[in-house]
């Protein structure tokens, strides 16, 4: 076995030089031929000793091996940009075309109307709900725009229409157009050629190891491979290209079947001279040659394949695909990073002043629209008014400016009396830092004017109080997958005709100077911890998580936070024997204690643990147990209060027979209720349900059964906890070319309560290219009737929709 | 107690009063339980007017706690009582001016508008200061107590946050809050979650697949009469706990998916391999094999075969027919309905064009 010669180890310290990125895995080979010793591989030996060290360094260590890269990726970003960064000559064309002769270009609508006639909300009594709704796409100055409408109305409430508009930045859109206009200015493939592959080394040495073979057996040949051997060497792919295709190219079937009919015809001219005949000598040479060279041909691309199977055997080929596959991985993200298509967009595209502004849009809300951006700040927080994100190379800011409002939806109109209110106005700014880095960390500072506007004064501009509230989180990636999140925030009100008396004597505190107060720090302080990870490799995810809400804490911006409670929350997921088994699990306990000056408390647990045998054809079975319990603890004492218990097996199956394929979708549960309001009453109920779901599928054709009983032990007259049986069997079948109908007959019986038997009949499909429409109608009548009835048996909904495309 | 006796019985000699004198009274109501939990719920006290006049009047509001003492006393001037029933008009009580007291109860109160459990005592004054004609007592009051206990959260339970499932006809189930007043009830809506949309916006803009009202307990059997929910939709759910004209509780917002197959379509071009000549590069295809090419030749069956590079070479059979086009065709072929194919093995692909082209995919199936 040779030794490392001098030149060798130069080499390797050069590709340690210029490969920084992989000098983990390079300085680990190093060390490792140090030990053992060093050679190329030779003419049958591939499987060298610095293949083997490396690969079994490779083998060893996968998930390294991806962080190298992945590392080296990284660091190669920023050279990428000062190489891209270096093309000043820009291109002319604008992303949208002739932008300035279309400053506003309509692109799509949709206008639709969404009906349902029901009888199941309040009351009892029939009702009709609607929703019209209105969609557009615009481009204007070349940025994507959606225009949306929504008007709710609702019978119940007659003149009392809901309206909503909103204009909606969207910016998927803008970079998709982008990322359009750069196609053909950069080569994505080119992104990533700052990262060596670290293998390229042995494939060059494997390549020139078999290109020396080939060689000597052209020279063996007298140079009758010279052309053949020369395009071997050209081919980049020569590796991993397949053994067929190069077959295909060197020995190809007619090339093969001309050969072996010049064979026949040389072994005749052959036979001519040994019987003494005159023949054509330059002919005769001719043939010989080409045979030869056919030998000569078969030769080499066994030489090929022979070295083809040691390169798969050594694993070499493994780690090969394995680094494209990695690399065609890091070029679609790099391609659909943002950062990255805003950064080549300003390089490469001539944009307007407007489009290079709108770079730097994350989000621009106008009208009503939703907001989620920390549990600590605002958590689908609805509003009317403006809501953008701006952003520059490594900071965010937010604005946001708007209203409020307790009723977003026309079925809320009921309820104007609510003790609780949201309502009134909203400015917030927020500054991050840190964007698109490993570490995030944003300042939010909001002000909430509140109001306490009904229905019919909505417009009530009386400020009750302001709030103000502000957050500071940060969100640090950890590894590969880890994402740590922090969030502190802290909240002050202040009543626009308020005093407290604890204050009258050093004069009344801003919100500010409560904000920034040290006494009782936890007083009127939330937190929100998290940490999750992933391993991939192993199928394994977790999360753990802490919250806190004090009693004096208060944020507009989520109403679902409770102050006064404690939260830990855990979830661990495992992905079990090849992605088949799954199994689940997610608790956490919970405190209530609304007042710190009293030790009393409630105390709730849930967890829910998941176990899921997957099949092919979507097929599993499934095992589910949710135990959830409150506690009331008071001083000393403690008492239940509620306590749920629900185990379910489902399972779905398929099966294909023919042309025929058949569902079912089955499950049991039983479930065990209990709910104490006071001490001296207990409320129990439980219950068993059975459902079964089958549908059996030709074509466009469809027969399903649907079925639902469920047994329980409740004697009072309680409409949904009372023993049920559902039952419903129906055809889907195609009525027109594009339109769908089914047809079905159903029976209801709630004990106690009624019987009913009905029909359901749905149409749904589209008329043309431009018109599509569902509509639905369950009618059923009382075969007998215990209880009178609230529920009257008839519901139907309804939507048409119209699309109107520019077909420019 | 003491307090409670007294203020009890206050009322009733101020009624006996003035029945017996014939004249205009106020009568004060008030729904501790429900409205004594916030500051702007004092807002919902019913006062009745039963004079023949609308007047105004003057309202103090104090609110005591059994060991802290006064925690508020909000005063209200001009405040309309027309005749007959009313609330305290909005914008007047917004406009009022509140006094927290020096203590814990106080300064939560303040900051949350929210009071912390204790034993309190909801005492409304109002004094008539503006009328045309004279009262025998211008000055009425009445005074609730309550042991209050704020609620606990309303929690969902199952479906559990995005379930996905086969059900379509799914069972709904949450935890109540506690304590609940015995009139309570839930209501829960359901909407279909569309593309890109924010939780929020679907369960208050969406027309809903559910809308259920008057639910007592902490279940609902998916209603006989709604449609069941569709394969492959997302959808958003959930439950409010409301007694008369009140919201008392709002859930968390959830969602669910109903989803047998795991086989999603691809939605762009991005999806699909091109075919080369040579293909010199791996290519995974995840139960569906998606490859494109551009055929300048004329509309027909496709000629194409796969076989198994593990298997030397072996052609598999049962290959689904394929349609092509002349110009861009586009193909999804399911290999996991075809039991040759395993998992992790390598196959080539081979399509053969018109004037004996060959194109060539080589990729490794993976169905998990």
């Amino acid at each position: 076995m040779a030794k490392p010669t001098a030149r060798n180890l130069n080499q390797l310290i050069k590709v340690i030089f210029f490969t920084s990125g992989f000098s983990f895995v390079f300085t680990a080979a190093f060390s490792q031929f140090k030990k053992t010793g060093y050679t190329y591989p030779g003419p049958g030996n591939t499987k060298s000793l610095f293949t083997d060290s490396l690969l079994a360094q490779l083998k060893n260590s996968a998930a390294s091996f991806k962080q190298v890269f992945l590392s080296s990726f990284k660091d190669s970003k920023s050279q990428l940009f000062a190489r891209l960064t270096g093309n000043s000559q820009k291109e002319l064309a604008g992303i949208t075309g002739n932008l300035f002769k279309n400053p506003l270009v309509f692109h799509t609508a949709a206008i639709s109307s969404e009906g349902l006639l029901d009888t199941s909300y309040l009351g009892g009594k029939q009702y009709y709900h609607t929703n019209f709704n209105f969609s557009s796409d615009w481009s204007v100055a070349g940025i994507p725009l959606d225009i949306d409408s929504r008007q709710q109305s609702w019978s119940d409430f007659k003149g009392n229409d809901l309206l909503q508009f909103s204009f909606h930045f969207d910016r998927e859109n803008y970079l998709s157009q982008l990322k359009k206009g750069l196609a053909g200015k950069i080569n994505p493939s080119s992104l990533l050629d700052q990262v060596k592959n670290p293998l390229e080394d042995i494939i060059t040495k494997a390549k020139q190891n078999l290109v020396t073979e080939l060689e000597a057996i052209s020279d063996r040949y007298k140079g009758l491979l010279k052309n053949e051997v020369q395009q071997i060497k050209m081919m980049q792919d020569l590796v991993t290209t397949d053994i067929k295709s190069i077959k295909a190219k060197f020995l190809d079937p007619s090339f093969v079947k001309d050969i072996s009919r010049k064979q026949e015809l040389l072994t005749a001219l052959q036979q001519q001279i040994n019987n003494g005949e005159r023949t054509d000598n330059a002919e005769l040479n001719s043939l010989r040659d080409e045979v030869l060279k056919m030998k000569a041909l078969q030769e080499l691309v066994n030489r090929i394949e022979h070295h083809k199977t040691k390169w798969e055997q050594s694993g070499l080929l493994a780690k090969i695909k394995e680094f494209g596959l990695l690399k065609q991985a890091s070029i679609t993200k790099l391609l659909n990073d943002p950062s990255v298509i805003t950064r080549l967009a300003r390089q490469k595209l001539s944009l307007s002043g407007l489009q290079r502004f709108f770079l730097n849009i994350n989000r621009l809300d106008i009208g009503q629209n939703a907001l989620s951006s920390g549990p600590l700040s605002f958590q689908h927080f609805l509003s009317k008014g403006i809501t953008t994100e701006l952003l520059t190379n490594t900071r965010s800011v937010v604005l946001i400016a708007g209203k409020q409002t307790d009723f977003n939806s026309i079925l809320d109109f009921p309820f104007s009396n609510s003790p609780f209110s949201n309502n009134g106005i909203v400015k917030s700014i927020g500054i991050g830092s840190g964007n698109g880095s490993r570490s995030t960390t944003n300042l939010s500072v909001s002000s909430f004017s509140q109001s306490m506007a009904g229905l019919t004064d909505a417009f009530n501009p009386a400020m009750l109080r302001q709030v103000l509230v502000t957050t500071i989180s940060n969100r640090l990636s950890i590894g590969e997958k880890g994402m740590m999140s922090v969030e502190l925030s802290r909240s002050a009100t202040q009543y626009s005709q308020g005093r407290n008396s604890s204050d009258s004597s050093t004069g009344e505190k801003n919100n500010l100077s409560r904000i920034f107060s040290t006494g009782n720090f936890m007083g009127n302080t939330a937190v929100s911890l998290k940490y999750a990870d992933e391993f991939t490799d192993q199928g394994l995810s977790y999360h753990i998580s802490f919250n806190k809400t004090a009693n004096g804490y208060t944020n507009p911006g989520n109403s679902y936070l409770s102050a006064g409670s404690t939260e830990l929350g855990t979830g661990i997921r495992k992905v079990l024997l090849k992605n088949k088994l799954f199994l689940s699990f997610r608790g956490n306990t919970r405190v209530y204690r609304y007042n710190d000056k009293e030790d009393a408390r409630w105390v709730n647990t849930h967890m829910l643990l998941d176990v899921k045998w997957k099949m092919k054809k979507g097929q599993y079975i499934a095992f589910r147990y949710q135990p959830m319990k409150m506690l009331r603890k008071e001083n000393s004492s403690k008492r239940p209060v509620s306590s749920l218990e629900r185990i379910a097996v489902d399972a779905s199956l398929y099966r294909k027979f023919g042309r025929l394929a058949y569902r079912n979708f089955f499950s049991l549960s039983g479930q065990w209720n209990s709910y104490s309001p006071d001490p001296a009453a207990t409320m129990k109920n439980s219950s068993v349900t059975i459902s079964s779901f089958q549908h059996l599928l030709l074509g466009k054709k469809m027969v399903y059964i649907n079925m639902n009983y469920t047994h329980a032990d409740n004697s009072a007259p309680q409409l949904f906890l009372n023993s049920s049986f559902y039952a419903e069997t129906g055809y889907s079948y195609q009525l027109l070319k594009n339109i769908t109908a089914s047809s079905g007959l159903i029976y209801n019986n709630s004990a106690g309560w009624y019987r009913q038997a009905g029909i359901r009949q749905t149409i749904s499909g589209q008329l043309g290219e431009k018109v599509s429409i569902n509509i639905y109608v369950d009618m059923k009548k009382n075969l007998r009737v215990f209880h009178p009835l609230w529920d009257d048996p008839v519901r139907a909904d309804m939507s048409l929709r119209y699309i109107i495309n520019n077909k420019n | 107690m003491r307090l409670k006796s007294y203020r009890v019985l206050l009322p009733v000699i101020m009624i006996c009063a003035i029945v017996s004198a014939g004249r205009a009274q106020v009568a004060i109501t008030f729904n501790a339980p429900v409205y004594g939990q916030s500051l702007e719920g004092l807002a919902f006290v019913q006062i009745f007017n039963s004079s023949a006049e609308d007047v105004k009047a003057s309202v103090i509001i104090r609110v005591n706690e059994n060991t802290a003492g006064n925690v508020l006393v909000a005063t209200l001037s001009s405040v309309p009582l027309r005749r007959g029933n009313n609330m305290l008009d909005r914008a007047t009580f917004s406009r009022g001016r509140f006094s927290f007291g020096n203590s814990y109860y106080g300064l939560t109160l303040s900051q949350t508008g929210r009071f912390p459990e204790g034993e309190y005592e909801y005492c409304f004054e109002i004094e008539i200061t503006d009328s045309k004609s004279p009262w025998v007592s211008p000055f009425f009051e009445n005074c609730f107590i309550q042991q209050l206990q704020p609620m606990t959260p309303l929690l969902l339970i199952n479906p559990a946050d995005g379930d996905e499932s086969c059900n379509t006809r799914p069972v709904f189930l949450w935890q109540l809050p506690s304590p609940l007043p015995a009139e309570a009830r839930c209501r829960l809506v359901l909407t279909e979650l569309k593309d890109k949309q924010d939780i929020a916006e679907a369960v208050n803009y969406n027309i809903p697949v559910l809308n259920q009202g008057n639910i007592i307990g902490n279940q609902l059997m998916f209603p006989g009469s709604a449609p069941s929910l569709k394969e492959g939709k997302n959808y958003a759910w959930q439950v409010i706990v409301y007694t008369g004209k009140a919201i008392l509780k709002r859930s968390e917002i959830w969602t669910y998916s109903v989803k047998c197959d795991e086989e999603i379509k691809p939605f762009s071009t991005d999806s699909y391999r091109e075919l080369k000549e040579e293909d010199g590069n791996f290519y995974i295809a995840s139960k569906f094999l998606r490859f494109s090419f551009h055929n300048p030749y004329n509309a027909g069956l496709l000629s194409y075969s796969i076989a198994s590079l593990a298997g030397g070479g072996t052609p598999i059979k049962d290959l689904p027919e394929l349609k092509i086009l002349p110009g861009l065709n586009k193909f999804d072929v399911d290999l996991s309905e075809n039991k040759s194919f395993k998992n992790g093995q390598e196959y080539m692909l081979e399509v053969r064009l018109a004037n004996n082209r060959n194109l060539r995919l080589r990729f490794v199936y993976k169905n998990e």
